[in-house]
């Protein structure tokens, strides 16, 4: 005989509060438990039936996962921390605005008020907004599983098509952005059908710092929503990197872009107009960066 | 009925439902419950078109919980849609859309019964899939009502044949002559696509039927008396043994009109004994219920070298998907809308709906005229721009004025497009000079019923001298019952509107009325009121002259007290009345209302189930854009609406439908489409249906021109639907105005905006 489908597949629910101990629970519950943060991705998925666990492991009581601080050299970012504390902190001013600017798009203020940076990063959506802004800032995340921690370089992170680097069991533990002694801007830009509660078409992150001569030293340039992951644009950096700042420059590394995207088209978009858009926006993010660079100097 | 009007009328008063929607006290139809209550649930076709061979509900039976499976088997001959009766309750032989009920199910839980439908096995034959209306016009089209000739047809409708549900033509003047001697003839196509009312409550019944037989229904709807009728016809139930009481409605903007969830909870209660709710998804409302209609409109229009408007032959195709619901209507209003507010010679227009294999459409706000209006007032625009005419100095010219033949020959009165043309454009500034690169202003001209039809009401006083209105009417979250219709009867009795009591929507207890619908309810169900309070103090005033020793006529009513005009000492209390001989029991007063239908040329139509618009009201907006030229991204940086709404009853709610239907009109302007691929709606959601947050729209700038109608109370016309007409034309005016490039599909996205940039080839 079948049993009726009960509203939510959950039997049981668990807040630890330590890393270790929602390893261990993760460990003893087995592969039919999942780690919820937010629950603002989970949530909608398990509404669905499209993700059926028994048993939520949550994370929000987790005081590690909360901080948000700056040490020496690197911003860390604990993985359920929410947008909305990101969006009104001042640790990002003249270090990663586009971060700010990111968290600060994502749904609506009741969406950010729970939903964490860790969840949009573990979702792996290819239009996750802060995705390829951490991938543009060079971010490095910490992952701790049943065998310890470490550290990855956020562009190993994206394995697939909404897949990730993490083993069964892994917790993506914090993000770490480093903070450069060289003038820094960066910037967000993303493009939607509406102004809010808004999947991007395409968005794009600019990450440029200065050089003493006033060349750029370094680059960093991340697309969302225009390939199967968030990715990164390895040509753009090159034109940008070593180059003078100006049109001509944003111009080249916009057109650059584009051949490190292959979008698809859906309903809220064509192929066309995605890669059409790609060099419109790092266009305008690079100019946008390159001020606040000069500002932040 | 254009007496003076009481004191409460022209006020911001509060609505009597206010406190217990913000305190969340108030029960809409999600919340309501009956005890011992089953859920029921629809099993649905995962086919746009396919042969039904066979149904298994063994599985779907074998679930705990579940109480009964009924499929097309037992529902045979109940047969839906009000104006031709083509849509089986349950699907018996074939399928016609993806997400049509091939069975109901009811069951102790709502899980059990969603894991019953999911076991309900049907097997298919697909069909050859008609997906759109092009294709269901081909010659070899697969037809996808084989059986079309034995429904029931109600009368007027006019059907040819083949996949076409019903045509109506206008033909006024000859229009063959001026197209050969006119100075200019332009031609143009739009498209429209299908959009969704998207109320936030979706459709909601429960059903109780009780040891008398009598079915007992609640329901979240707009016309309790019609759903009544319609239960009636569909499942062969006297009409004496169906009582309907409205809910609170969380919205309805014409998607409640006809019977949805009802039946199904009805018959699922006939054969469990039990009383059963229904609630649809949010994925079920997108899918499976009435949508406004798609729409393919071409334009001839015939013009003079000055711009003069001569002739104009249209054509209107509207997507109607596999059932004809409430398009017979709808195709009429096409032919008023598509000649829109101005002076023609002569008039040649053919509107059609059309069945292809998607949801059956139905009624929403202004129903047809958004899309007849986007191709009319964009065409204007292209004439003015060609012919080298200001926009806003072409549409003064054309415009109907009092005493002028509609498009139908009905004689306009009361006419105000020319005051709401220049309210508004002096509000946007329309003459100053170009707003700049990439800036522009578009103007939108409008017009739109009041729909007549009978209303009724009672007012009771009660033994202790307290006032109670019992009306037909249905509040959908307007204000028109709960503020309008409450301040007006208030006023007429000379009480404070928050001490009125107010029975509503109920079939059992109140009398008829022809529901939230056409823009009707403050001005019909405000007449009804009226009467009654009339009929009530008369009665009240033979009472009193008898104990005050004077004439009835020389009584007059207000603030509680009944007093003789000419000595204000000669008074008795509303109260002390109440507790005269005659009255102990209290009094009733009852009033009913129906408008004469509005003379036209009945010859100059054919299949038009409605020829005229009665109390017509003007509307222009007019708005603001600047386009970005790279990505095509539109921003509204001013929306202003000039609406004649006759009389302000309450100056806060009038200005909240103006402001609520122009935001609506604006999500199908930018936002909103139903996206098909093979029948399938691809987009059955709120991330993927994209209606405007208030971030996507500027302050709406309304402005209520008042010119009285002679038959709404003190004047009032029709308020609820006219704003949502206008946004598309006007934006896309402006959005043409600021590129140069025309944009005539919808929604006007940044992406269609860059296509259109991009060179005149490839605009769409
Ligand atoms: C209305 C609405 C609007 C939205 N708008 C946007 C938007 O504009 N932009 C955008 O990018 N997203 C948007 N989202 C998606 C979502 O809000 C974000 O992706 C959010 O950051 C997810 O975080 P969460 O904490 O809610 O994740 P959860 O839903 O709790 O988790 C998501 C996934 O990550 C896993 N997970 C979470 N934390 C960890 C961890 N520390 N270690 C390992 N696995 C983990 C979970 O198991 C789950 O599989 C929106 C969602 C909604 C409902």
């Amino acid at each position: 005989m079948v049993s009726a489908q009960a509203a939510t597949s959950v039997r049981s629910f668990v807040a630890p509060d330590t890393v270790v101990g929602a390893i261990e629970q993760r460990h003893r519950l087995g592969d039919t438990a999942i780690y919820l943060s937010g629950g603002t991705d989970l949530g909608v998925v398990m509404r669905r039936h499209l993700v059926t666990p028994e048993h939520l492991i949550d994370l929000s009581r987790i005081d590690e996962l909360r901080t948000l601080e700056r040490v020496d050299g690197t911003i860390v970012i604990g993985s359920a921390v929410t947008h909305r504390t990101i969006e009104l902190s001042g640790l990002f001013v003249g270090h990663a605005e586009a971060l700010r600017e990111a968290c600060a798009t994502v749904g609506s203020v009741q969406t950010r008020n729970v939903g964490t940076l860790g969840g949009n990063l573990c979702n792996a959506s290819p239009a996750a907004d802060t995705a390829p802004v951490l991938l543009a800032l060079g971010a490095v995340v910490e992952i701790a599983g049943p065998d310890g921690r470490r550290l990855l370089p956020i562009d190993d992170f994206f394995v697939g098509y909404r897949r990730t680097a993490l083993a069964p069991g892994e917790i993506l533990t914090s993000i770490r952005i480093p903070v450069p002694d060289a003038p820094r801007g960066s910037a967000f830009l993303k493009l939607g059908r509406r102004k809010a509660m808004e999947i991007s078409i395409a968005s794009v992150t600019v990450r440029l710092d200065l050089a003493s001569d006033g060349t750029i030293a370094a680059a960093g340039v991340g697309l969302g929503s225009v390939a199967a992951t968030p990715v990164r644009s390895a040509s753009a950096e090159r034109v940008l990197t070593g180059s003078p700042p100006g049109p001509a420059t944003w111009d080249a590394a916009a057109h650059a872009a584009v051949g490190d995207c292959s979008p698809i088209d859906d309903v809220r978009a064509t192929q066309e107009y995605r890669a059409a858009m790609v060099p419109v926006l790092v266009a305008r993010a690079a100019g946008i960066a390159f001020g606040r660079a000069r500002s932040n100097a | 009925m254009t007496a003076p009007a009481p004191d409460t009328v022209g006020r911001s008063v509060g609505r009597l439902d206010g406190g217990a929607k913000v305190t969340g006290r108030y029960e809409y139809g999600v919340d309501a419950s009956r005890p011992g209550m089953l859920w029921a649930r629809l099993a649905r076709s995962p086919h746009a078109h396919a042969r039904i061979l066979s149904v298994d509900t063994t599985a779907a039976l074998a679930v705990p919980g579940v109480r009964v499976v009924l499929t097309g088997a037992d529902t045979l001959g109940y047969l839906a849609s009000r104006y031709v009766r083509d849509e089986p309750l349950l699907a018996l032989d074939r399928v016609r859309y993806p997400g049509e009920p091939v069975a109901a199910v009811a069951a102790d839980t709502q899980e059990a019964a969603e894991a019953a439908c999911r076991l309900v096995r049907v097997e298919y034959e697909p069909l050859p899939v008609i997906s759109s209306v092009e294709e269901a016009l081909a010659d070899d089209a697969t037809v996808i009502h084989p059986d079309w000739a034995s429904y029931w047809v109600s009368p007027i409708i006019r059907r040819p044949g083949g996949n076409v549900v019903s045509h109506a033509s206008l033909r006024r003047g000859d229009t063959a002559a001026l197209f050969e001697s006119a100075d200019h003839v332009f031609e143009d196509t739009f498209e429209v696509p299908m959009v969704h009312q998207a109320s936030l409550e979706g459709r909601v019944a429960i059903a109780e039927v009780d040891d008398a037989g009598v079915v007992h229904v609640w329901s979240s709807h707009q016309y309790p008396f019609g759903l009544r009728q319609d239960i009636s016809d569909i499942l062969h139930i006297p009409l004496g043994k169906i009582r309907v009481t409205v809910t609170g409605v969380g919205g309805g903007f014409g998607g409640k009109l006809y019977a949805g969830a009802e039946p199904y909870c009805i018959i699922l209660a006939q054969r469990t004994g039990r009383p059963v709710k229904l609630r649809y998804t949010r994925e079920e409302e997108m899918i499976a219920t009435s949508p406004r209609m798609g729409a393919t409109v071409r334009l001839r229009t015939a013009v003079a070298a000055d711009g003069t408007l001569l002739a104009r032959e249209g054509w209107i195709d509207y997507d109607s998907g596999a059932y004809s619901e409430s398009s017979p209507g709808v195709v009429s209003v096409g032919l008023l809308t598509l000649a829109g507010p101005y002076r023609w010679q002569a008039l040649s227009i053919d509107t059609r709906a059309i069945y292809t294999n998607k949801a059956g459409c139905g009624s929403y706000r202004a129903p047809g005229a958004p899309q007849a209006v986007f191709a009319g007032e964009s065409q204007l625009d292209r004439i003015a721009r060609e012919l080298g005419i200001d926009p806003l100095r072409l549409r003064l010219h054309n415009a109907v004025r009092d005493g002028d033949l509609g498009p139908t020959g009905q004689v306009l009165n009361n006419v105000s497009l020319v005051e709401t043309l220049q309210a508004a454009a002096d509000r946007i500034d329309w003459d100053s000079a170009g707003a700049g690169h990439l800036r522009g202003k578009g103007l939108s001209c409008t017009w739109w019923t009041t729909t007549g039809m009978p209303s009724s009401a009672y007012v009771r006083m009660d033994e202790d001298g307290t006032f109670v209105l019992i009306t037909g009417a249905t509040e959908i979250g307007t204000g028109a019952v709960t503020a309008g219709v409450a301040q007006i009867c208030a006023g007429e009795l000379g009480i404070d509107p928050a001490d009125l009591k107010i029975v509503s929507a109920d079939t059992g207890t109140t009398p008829y009325d022809f529901g939230a619908q056409g823009s009707r309810t403050l001005v019909q169900a405000g007449n009804a009121a009226i009467a009654a309070a009339e009929d009530l103090k008369s009665q009240m005033f033979d009472i009193a002259a008898a104990k005050l020793g004077c004439q009835a006529e020389e009584l007059e009513m207000s603030d509680g007290e009944i007093r003789h005009t000419n000595d204000p000492e000669l008074s008795l209390s509303v109260s002390d009345v109440a507790r005269l001989g005659g009255t102990r029991g209290g009094l009733l007063g009852r009033g009913s209302y129906e408008q004469p239908p509005t003379p036209y040329d009945a010859d100059s139509v054919q299949g038009a189930m409605i020829g005229a618009f009665n109390i017509p009201s003007f509307a222009t907006h007019a708005c603001e854009v600047s386009v970005d030229g790279a990505t095509g991204e539109v921003t509204l940086d001013r929306y202003v609406v000039a609406q004649d709404v006759g009389r302000v009853v309450n100056p806060r709610y009038c200005e909240g439908q103006v402001t609520g239907g122009a935001v609506q009109g604006i999500g199908q302007a930018m936002f909103e489409e139903i996206i098909h691929r093979g029948g399938h709606v691809m987009n059955p959601n709120f991330t993927d249906y994209k209606l405007p947050t208030l971030s996507d729209v500027p302050h709406i700038e309304t402005i209520l021109v008042e010119v009285p109608s002679d038959s709404g109370p003190y004047g009032a016309k029709g308020v609820g639907e006219q704003a949502i007409i206008g946004p598309p034309a006007a934006i896309a005016n402006a959005v043409r105005d600021a590129t140069g490039h025309p944009i005539q599909r919808l929604p006007i996205t940044a992406e269609r905006v860059w296509q259109s940039l991009r060179g005149p080839g490839t605009a769409s």
